[in-house]
This record gives structure tokens, sequence and C-alpha cells, in this order.
């Protein structure tokens, strides 16, 4: 039988940002897929070589809507670290405290996504009114529900005065009951079990081939997780355990996330409890002295790196950004051969794509042995002529 | 004077018109009621009663589903959101109708009218108002699936004519579910029909006039035929006689019932034809303009169609407590109002809407299936069951288990005494 | 365990309760207390130094000269105040960490969309304290 090739193309009712996977399909099954990024490019490691180190603080956490403060504390982490300088305690926890909120509320979006993209509504409904109450605390603590601005070089910006403790620990309390009861539910409903088990397989040897990061390869078993690997802020004095599973399908990275929210309440429990009294911040210089940096951190889907190189100006020469959601598309590409076209969109959100964390490109020529940037005008002309001779 | 109800119904809402409303009944007489019938046809319970009340079931039915998710669903149109569903016909009226250069324009134009008619033909056979509707012949519950069937049809070829690659993936995929259903929701729908058979060849005389007393149906003989058993009409009329919904006799037939029924309008758990996060829209990707806007009204007529037949097969159609009210033979000859019909479209709609609250419920709960797992689920569950039913009832029957003959002569004994 | 229907309880327990939904424009949820919303500018104490202006990240705030509308007597040394433009903002409370003395705070007001563009470009709310 000949195969069809259907383009879950830059606009589809399943992504919600611009990706290219082109499924070749014989019947129902797929046979191959092939991913295409890069509708979302934006040019922002550029930008950063042109603004302050303050300035690109806010820059950087614009990269991705849902995952910003993990690239303002890899950014922060790594300055702070070439300045040769250490933030007060205080201030790391309450930056691991806001690292943490954020992990809940990307990991309860993701999973009402997930309810959506197999089509149970009702549990996008219910998890994105959980999610509530955790944007709610973070308007509370930070002023703003997402892109918090937290986080500035030498510490954070804003206290957690002791009457907000409260009511974060009772946000906690409700938060962990409705994270235990909807891994109870996903346990149990046979139609999401019908959806999640079994599709989607990821071989543990393979995960670790491919470089899959976060949540994707401790489904398959693989105990790796930056913060206890190599603990920034304040990970290295907060108790917690890395949650693993080890069925490797789509089920297992649901438990796994919900896992993991369970772990980041009593973790927040527990820095709340045990917040020292310090100053949050300290007055750094400006100008950064030489130096590069690789600083690494466990955001929501998986390890973020930031390579800063400085030149002794208040500019960076070089910010180099590699998101895990970038880590995690080969992986897609392996898993989407020989699933059904109903699991496509299932297995795609399953890494928890944050597509706006994905587009660096560089042209890499392997026929040729040369490696190439273009500049936005070049890129149009090449993206029109390419869709005029509808090539896929 | 015609035992037609609606002339009552027009003398008592306008005394003071009688002598001209007379006269016109003497015409319209004359011509054999023909104009009487097209009212019926049109305004109630046909087009125009029918689709209204469709668009305020599919009101109702996100209400529901909006409720049971703790947000508010349809609010700002109307009274609480319950012109909606109106407001999203018109606006889709209104829309430009793009066609792809490659599909075939006046195939695709067609379909939804097809789809229209045959929605509207099939509500014409659910009993509303009295226990037949507007067209009852023997043997008509056969009819009725078959233009379901038809309706599957008109879904494949939509999707085939509009020549995109997510139409086709589509109507493969409605192709599979809809003919695959098509078996249980047969089978399921014929256990009443079964039922109806023991009752009428238990060989005892049951008396003709408890039947003809609520003279509502062409019922002159004991339906012995296979066709007389098969027609919708006996079904709620058996009901009503020996007063016990069959939904009580053979609770896993409605079941069956429900779940085919909501394979066959594409509800969750079986939307897969137009899983709109796999394949956009499936099948009603290419269409828009008028033609959706057909296609949504008629998709709601089925709807209503599914919960209908499963009121009037299942829970007695317009049965209940004062249906037959100013109905009898004695209370026509003295020009009574015909409050039975009144009351009798009240527990149609009651009925009706206990349906859809279920189906409803039912979609708020699961996830969507696969399109592998909706056909086993037929072939290994539905059809198994189907069948388990009928087995059940014919044993009960054959060897009397649970007296049932007792019980219904007790039920006898006690309607003739009342 | 595979448990048919698993959801039933919750939906059923929800079904009676007052939905979660806030009916935004007619009703709102009070914002909560640091919520940065809309600069508002303490006259006195501006002196017109431009470092809200260099350290905006967006570009948004310019220095502007001592309009006639405001208080002519509060006029400052350098004679310039801050003009946001609220288009560019991205409300990051930058500008009122680098004032050093103060004359900037974010309020609570968060409804600012508009039809206008020239509408966006507003002098900071002036505050004669």
């Amino acid at each position: 039988m000949s195969t069809v090739k259907i383009p879950i193309g830059p606009q589809h009712p399943a992504l919600k940002e611009p990706i290219n996977v082109t499924i070749e399909v014989e019947g129902e099954q797929v046979v191959d897929g092939k991913v295409r990024i890069g509708y979302n490019h934006r040019g922002i490691e550029k930008a950063c070589e042109l603004r302050t180190y303050v300035r690109d603080i806010y820059l950087l956490e614009r990269v991705c809507g849902i995952c910003s403060h993990s690239h303002t504390t890899t950014f922060t982490q790594g300055v702070e670290e070439l300045l040769d300088e250490d933030v007060p305690r205080r201030g790391l926890y309450i930056r691991t405290i806001v690292c943490e909120l954020e992990r809940l509320h990307s990991h309860m979006l993701w999973f009402g996504v997930a309810g959506h993209e197999i089509g149970f509504d009702t549990l996008l409904h219910y998890s994105w009114r959980d999610r509530e109450l955790i944007l709610d605390l973070l308007e509370m603590i930070s002023g703003n529900r997402v892109n918090y601005a937290m986080n500035t070089i030498g510490g954070v910006r804003r206290d957690i005065s002791k009457d907000m403790i409260p009511t974060l620990k009772k946000g906690m309390d409700t938060f962990r009951e409705r994270c235990e009861y909807y891994l109870k539910l996903c346990s149990e409903e046979p139609t999401v079990l019908e959806r999640t088990q079994g599709v989607g397989v990821l071989p543990t040897h393979m995960a670790r081939k491919l470089g899959a990061v976060g949540p994707t390869v401790r489904a398959s078993g693989v105990d790796m997780d930056c913060r206890k690997d190599d603990p920034c802020a304040a990970y290295d004095e907060v108790p917690f355990e890395v949650c693993t599973w080890d069925s490797c399908d789509v089920f297992a990275r649901v438990a796994v996330r919900i896992l993991e929210m369970i772990q980041s309440c009593n973790m927040i429990q527990w820095m709340l409890d045990h917040l020292p009294k310090d100053e949050i911040r300290l007055k750094l210089k400006r100008r950064v002295p030489e130096g590069e940096v690789l600083s690494r951190y466990e955001a929501p889907r998986g390890e973020l790196i930031h390579y800063i190189k400085s030149n002794g100006t208040d500019t960076p020469e070089r910010v180099k950004v590699r998101t895990p959601t970038l880590a995690n598309w080969p992986s897609v590409e392996y898993m989407l051969k020989g699933c059904y076209i109903a699991d496509v969109p299932i297995i795609v959100a399953s890494i928890d794509p944050c597509i706006s964390c994905t587009d660096r490109i560089t042209f890499v020529d392997v026929e040729k042995e040369k490696t190439w940037m273009w500049d936005s005008n070049q890129l149009r002309r090449y993206g029109i002529e390419f869709y005029k001779k509808k090539r896929w | 004077m015609a035992f037609d109800p609606f002339w009552y119904i027009l003398l008592y809402l306008f005394p003071q018109y009688s002598s001209t409303l007379t006269i016109l009944q003497y015409i319209f007489q004359q011509q054999g009621n023909v104009l009487m019938d097209l009212f019926k046809i049109i305004v109630f319970p046909g087009i125009l009663f029918v689709s209204f009340l469709s668009l305020f079931a599919e009101w109702y039915d996100r209400k529901i589903y909006a409720r049971l998710q703790n947000r508010v669903g349809p609010f700002h149109t109307g009274y609480h959101g319950i012109l909606q569903p109106l407001a999203d016909i018109i606006k889709l009226l209104a829309k430009e109708d793009v066609v792809q250069s490659g599909a075939e324009a006046r195939s695709l134009a067609a379909a939804p009218i097809f789809a229209m008619t045959l929605s509207l033909v099939m509500l014409m056979f659910i009993p509303v108002y009295r226990s037949a509707g507007i067209i009852s012949f023997e043997g008509d519950l056969i009819v009725v699936l078959f233009l379901s069937t038809l309706f599957a049809l008109t879904v494949i070829l939509t999707g085939w004519f509009s020549t995109n690659r997510f139409g086709e993936v589509g109507t493969a995929r409605a192709g599979m579910q809809l003919i695959a259903y098509e078996i249980p929701l047969v089978l399921s729908a014929l256990t009443p029909a079964i039922i109806v058979a023991y009752y009428y060849s238990v060989p005892v005389q049951v008396n003709n006039y408890l039947l003809t007393v609520y003279g509502t149906l062409p019922l002159t003989a004991i339906p012995t035929t296979l066709s007389s058993i098969l027609t919708i009409a006996n079904i709620t009329q058996t009901q009503a006689t020996i007063g016990i919904p069959f939904i009580l006799v053979a609770p896993i037939s409605f079941g069956v019932f429900i779940i085919a029924l909501m394979a066959e309008i594409e509800k969750v758990p079986f939307d897969v034809p137009e899983a709109h996060t796999e394949i956009v829209a499936g099948w009603q990707t290419e269409i828009s303009g008028k033609k959706l806007a057909l296609y949504r009204l008629s998709s709601d007529l089925e709807y209503l169609w599914g919960a209908g037949l499963a009121t009037a097969l299942f829970l007695g159609g317009p049965w209940g407590p004062g249906w037959d009210i100013g109905l009898s033979t004695l209370d026509r000859l003295m020009g009574a109002f015909p409050w039975g019909y009144v009351f009798g479209t009240i527990w149609f709609l009651v009925k009706v809407f206990a349906v859809i609250f279920i189906i409803a419920n039912l979609r708020t709960l699961f996830a969507r299936f696969r399109i592998d797992q909706v056909v086993q689920g037929a072939w290994k569950y539905l059809i198994p069951l189907a069948f388990l039913n009928i087995l059940i009832l014919q044993t009960v029957f054959y060897f009397d288990l649970f007296g049932w003959q007792s019980t219904y002569y007790a039920l006898l004994w006690i309607a003739y005494m009342i | 365990m595979p448990r048919p229907a698993a959801m039933e309880p919750e939906l059923l327990r929800n079904f009676p309760r007052k939905p979660f939904t806030v009916f935004y424009p007619f009703e709102r949820l009070p914002p909560a207390e640091g919520l940065r919303g809309r600069q508002k500018l303490y006259l006195k104490r501006c002196v017109g130094c431009g470092t809200c202006a260099k350290d905006c990240p967006s570009g948004a705030i310019e220095m502007i000269d001592w309009p006639d509308e405001f208080p002519q007597e509060l006029k400052n040394k350098a004679g310039k105040v801050p003009k946001v433009d609220l288009g560019k903002c991205l409300f990051c409370e930058q500008c009122v960490e680098s004032c050093p003395r103060d004359a900037l705070e974010m309020t609570q007001e968060y409804e600012l969309a508009t039809f206008d563009r020239k509408a966006m470009e507003w002098i900071v709310d002036m505050e004669t304290e």
C-alpha cells in the first residue's frame, strides 16, 4: 500500500505553537515521522549580545511563558558565578520556592493539555481550575501571574513576608490533595489507560542514546535529575526524591509529572518552614570580568543549559541557550514510528514541547561540509521559495 | 365532526371565532384533512417544533456538560444563553462558503441537504404527543434504523468529496465506526419488539377493548405478524398497556442502545471521526458556511432523534399519568378538550431530557477512544451484550420464569378494575 | 485497576456547586497587593537623572522636558520628567528599583487596554507628594 504524507502542520488544533510534524501514513498506522522546527525563531541569542546583563534577564524571561523563571535562574546563576559572589541564603531559598511553584504550574498546564489531546476536556477544565490556585499564589509573591521577574543578579527582588506563609502552606495542602486525586484517577479511568498505556514507548537504552532529558527520560527508568546531580540554589539542602517510572510510555510520563508535583508541594512546605532570616540580595557591580560559564538547571521540561561568555564590559559577548525541548525532539521522531495517527498528538505532547524554547538554528550542509548563518531577509526569501516548490 | 384534536385546541383558544373555525373545518374535511396534516408536518410536531426543540436540546446538553465541569456554559445570548445554538446556526449561515478547487462542488453541496432531509424525516416517526408519530405504519422501526444508516452514508460521502487528506482519514474512520455500531443499535432496538411479541403471543385472551379505549392508534387486531411487532407505535402502546416501561425489563439493552447511539451521533468517547486535535475536523474539515450550518442542525436533529427513539422504545414515549384524559370515544363525542395530548407531550419532553442528561453525563466522563479500540469495543463487547439480553429474554419467556404470566395477569386485573 | 466511570463522583459533586468562572467585565476579582500595574511618579522626589530610562529593558521610558500642565514650582534642576510608553512597558519594575530617590511606584491598575495607539504614550501619573 502506498503511503500518504499528512502534515500536522504549522497550523493545527493539536499544537499550541507552530511546528511541523510530517507523518507518513499507511491507512491508520504511521510509518515514519519527521519533525521540522524553526517557525518560532526570534533571534533572542543575538539580541542578548546587544543589551546589558540586567536587561538580558528580562529578555531571557520571555523566551518561554511557562518556564520563564527557569531561564532567569540559570542566567543569573551563571553571571553570579562569573562575578564569583555568593548570594545570601534567603535569596536562594526564595528563588527555589518560586522555581518549584513554577514547576507546579507548568506540570498542571501540561496535564490539562494532555487531557485535551486525548479528548478528555473535563480533565482540562478541572486541572486548569486547580492551576489557578498556583497562579494566585505566584501573583501574591511576585506581582504577576507569568513572567514573574523575581530574579536579579545577586538575589531576588521581592521578599516573602510572614503573612504570606500561611496562605502558601494552605495552598500547598489543597494542591497536594488534588494531585493525589489526579494520580488515582489516571490509574483507574479506563479510557485514559487505553489511550496512554503502551503508546509512545521509548525504551531505556534508546532514551539514553537519543539524549532525552527531563520527565521524558525519567519515565524510561533513568535516574537523571539536575537538581540532584548538580545542585544549585537551595537544592543541596532541601530533601526530595527523584521520581522515575518503569513503563517507558506516555502513562509513565503522566505519572512522573504528577509525582514530581507532589514532591514539589512537600519541598515548598519544607522550605517555608526553614526560611533563613537573611538578606535577599546583594548589590553587585555591573561590569563582569572576562570568563565563560556553563550553568545548568532542571527546568520543568528537563535540563536547561545556558552558556555565557563575558568580555569585561557590561554586555555579554555570547549567550547560548540549550533548552530541554530541543534535546527531546529526536526521541519524538523515534516514538512516532509504528503508532496510530490518533496517537501522534499525545506523543508529541508527552515530551511537553515548549516550541518557543526550541528554535535556535544554524545551517549545516553535510555534503559541502560548511556551516553558515543567515539574516532575516535571506531566511524569508528561502522560506517563500520553499513553500512555492511545495517540498514537504 | 372530525376527531382531530387541533380543532379542539383552536376552538378552545379562540371561542369568539367558533363559527369561522367550524366553516374552515368543514372545508378542510372535504379536502380530507390534508391541510391539517400539513400543519402537523410543518408546525407541530413537525419541522418547526422539532428544530427548535433540537436547538433547545443542544443548549441543555451544553449547559449540563459545562456544569459538570464546574463552568458556566452559554450565558450571554438570551436568558442564560438559551439562544446560543440558534445564534451559532445563524452566524454560520452568514459566513462565506469556501470550496477547494479539487473538490466536487455540487456533490459536496448536495450532501448536507440530504442529511437535513433524512434527519427531519427520521424525526417524524417519533411519537411526541400520542403513541404514534406523524408517520406511522407497520414495520416502521426497521425503516427508521435504515434511514440512520443512510445518514452514515452521507457522512462518508462528504469526507470523500472534499479531497483533503484529513477528510479522507476522517471518512475512513467514520465509515468503520458507523457501520460497526449499526449492529448493536439494531439489535438493542429490536429487544422491545421481542417483548411485544411475547406479550401478544401468550395463549390468554387479551381483552381487545382495553387497547382501543384510548383510541389513539390504528390498532385494530392483536399484533401477531412480524411487521406489526416492529412498529414504534405498538411498542409504545404496549408499554402503556402493560404499565411497565421496557427499561425495567431489558436494562442491558437500554445501555447498549445508548452507547451505540453515542457512536452513531459521534459524541465523545466516540467522536474519533471528527477528533479535532488529531485530524482538524475529519470529514467536516472542508465544509464551511451554509453547509456547516445545515450539518450542525442535522446533527442536533439526529441527537434528538436518538433520544426520542430511546424514550419511545424503552421508556414508554408520551405515556404517563394523564396522557389519556379527554381522548376516549365518549369524551370526543362530547367535544372535550384533549388534555391528554398536552400531558403526553409533557411526559415525552421530560423523558427525552432525562435521556439527554444521561448522554451528556457520559460525554463528560470519558476520553476519546482510538479507532481500533472503538471497533474492538463494538465487536468484542457490545454485540455480545446485545445478544445476551435477547437470550435472557427469550429464556425467560420460553420457560415462563419469574411468573411473567401471573405478573401481568395481576396488572391486567388492576387496570380493569380502575 | 480500571474502574469504569472513575470520574463520576467528582462530576456529580461539582454539579450543584457555583461555577468557578468569574464573569470578568461584570465582576472582578481583587488583585493581589503587589500586583505590578501602571507606574506612579512622585513629582517632589524626581530629580530628572534619567537612570530609569537607561535601565528600562525595553526602552519604554523617555525623558521629556517639564510639561506645562505640571505645577511649575516643583520643577527640578534638570527640568525633565520620565514619560512611559505603556505599549512597550514590560511592567518589570526595574525603573522603580533603579530610581535613586524612590520617586516611582507601581500601582495596581492593570486595565490599560485602549483602541488608540497615541493614548498608550502616557506621561506617568503624577502625584504632588
